[in-house]
């Protein structure tokens, strides 16, 4: 019991590291990269117009429209609002890798060093601090990883839907998130095969939960290209893979 | 059939230092975990986070062979796994090599049997770090310089980014779908007006900041070039800047949009 508080008040202070690292890198270097420019403009856009007029492009809607209702409802400007989700989503990535490495392991001083590691890491402290999509990104995929582990560890269901809600999400913010819903088939191919359970059980536990993650994955961000099938400008698609984003060269003309 | 240019070429470089660096890590990983046996570990877990560390590994090429273009941002997405797999790593090194228990024990051991293939292991991360760093620099040197800390250090305003826009998008009265500071220097390659540059500064005040433009030639030069602009030109000189790019001298002058 004591080895557990003192192991809840260890996380609680690398928490608090990483919170504080992304709140001073914030506050010292406010940096609005070119990307960052486009967002915020976007977010504008939304909240006034609509997101009709506001979505261009393979750009996916997540983070735009998180920004647009912190101008809407909070009346707080788009980079306010990209610099404290930021930080506080940004602050909780060691939580997510803790989690993660304590399922692998089971043994709290790597999973320990692993949050530790995750809350100086450089790039993730400054994909925190930026208003770019990465900064929703980064921590949904990984608390997705965390109840991807939390799932085969516990053989629960449920954490393989909230793994396929925060897998929807990170793919709503960059779509590079797809690419974690084929790992998942893998897995459950190597699963099949290898699982000690009897045929039986392992085949339903595994067809219940790839059905569980196809209805929440497809049908979210499904919900969400319909409900915005009407901007203008928008060419985002949550499945389709052949449509990556231009790079740099080719979209500006 | 589109080609690489020797931009994407050095950043492949500089990826597959990175590369070198994940390389590194996972082997010291698996040198912990499954040769030592050092820790225990969750089988099926670890098969979904190798598999997913390798997809996301692999992702990057996929889009240099889909767009021919690289941005190493791409890797990114791996590191929250990375971490994962480098806390044994780092654990496994520091109680290989005593880093806790007696300062001199690593000195003294680090020529013996398998604490030598350890110190090869580590001198090389270490040098393909240094290496990744310096090679970055470079590339930012040479290929995506721009004069950022020079502007800084006159404007004393940290948040001062060198911003490029489109002519056509500035024509439309809106902020342009892609302001491009790094591939493309449109003030040299467009003919670029100062109507043009004047419409990009009204285009971005809604950004609530001071906007600072510059030109790649000296001031007169500018002007010269432009006659008749002395009515509407709202851009106060700051300052004008020489320096050397590519061993060859080259001055910048550097305005402020006076809203």
């Amino acid at each position: 019991m004591i080895e557990k508080k003192k192991i809840i008040n260890y996380l609680l202070l690398i928490i608090l590291l990483s919170f504080t690292v992304r709140t001073v890198k914030v506050l010292t270097n406010p940096i609005v990269c070119r990307d960052s420019i486009l967002y915020i403009k976007m977010a504008d856009t939304w909240a006034e117009l609509g997101a009709k007029e506001a979505l261009v492009g393979y750009i996916p809607p997540a983070y735009v429209f998180i920004l647009a209702m912190g101008q809407k409802y909070l009346d707080l400007r788009p980079e306010t609002v990209g610099n404290i989700v930021g930080v506080i989503l940004g602050s909780l990535i060691p939580l997510a890798v803790f989690w993660i490495a304590f399922s692998l392991f089971d043994c709290y001083k790597l999973a320990l060093i692993a949050a530790l590691l995750a809350a100086i890491q450089p790039y993730l402290i400054r994909t925190s601090t930026l208003i770019l999509r990465d900064a929703v990104y980064v921590p949904m995929l990984s608390c997705a990883f965390a109840f991807a582990a939390s799932a085969i560890k516990s053989k629960s269901i449920l954490n393989w839907c909230l793994f396929a809600v925060f897998i929807a999400i990170a793919a709503m913010s960059r779509y590079e998130g797809l690419f974690v819903v084929p790992i998942f088939f893998i897995w459950a191919l190597y699963e099949l095969f290898t699982s000690k359970q009897s045929l039986l059980k392992r085949f339903r536990y595994l067809a219940l939960s790839s059905c569980m993650v196809i209805f929440i994955y497809f049908g979210l961000t499904y919900m969400v290209k319909i409900s915005l099938s009407e901007a203008t400008y928008s060419l985002w698609s949550s499945t389709d893979i052949s449509s990556l984003e231009p790079p740099v060269v080719m979209r500006a003309k | 059939m589109s080609t690489v240019s020797i931009n994407n070429w050095l950043e492949l470089i500089n990826v597959s230092i990175f590369s070198g660096i994940f390389w590194l890590t996972l082997l010291l990983f698996v040198i912990s975990v499954f040769y030592l046996r050092k820790f225990r570990y969750n089988k099926s877990i670890l098969f979904f986070l190798l598999i997913s560390v390798f997809i996301f590994y692999l992702e990057p090429f996929y889009i240099m062979y889909k767009t021919v273009s690289y941005n190493d941002r791409y890797f990114y997405s791996m590191i929250p796994l990375m971490v994962v797999i480098g806390a044994p790593a780092v654990l496994f090194l520091a109680e290989k090599l005593q880093f806790f228990s007696n300062k001199y024990s690593m000195l003294t051991k680090w020529t013996k049997g398998k604490y030598s293939l350890i110190i090869v292991l580590v001198a090389i991360l270490a040098i393909c770090l240094g290496f990744s760093l310096s090679q970055r620099s470079e590339i930012e040197k040479n290929f995506i310089f721009e004069p950022i800390e020079i502007i800084n250090s006159i404007t004393k305003e940290t948040r001062t980014r060198p911003i490029y826009i489109y002519e056509e998008d500035c024509d439309q009265g809106r902020v342009p779908y892609y302001i491009d500071a790094i591939q493309s220097n449109v003030v040299e390659k467009a003919d670029v007006s100062p109507d043009h540059i004047l419409k990009m500064c009204k285009a971005l005040s809604f950004l609530d900041r001071n906007i600072f433009i510059y030109i790649r030639m000296p001031d007169s030069e500018f002007r010269s070039k432009y006659v008749g602009l002395e009515k509407d030109f709202k851009l106060k000189l700051l300052k004008e800047v020489i320096y050397k790019r590519h061993g060859r001298r080259s001055v910048f002058s550097l305005y402020q949009y006076e809203q």
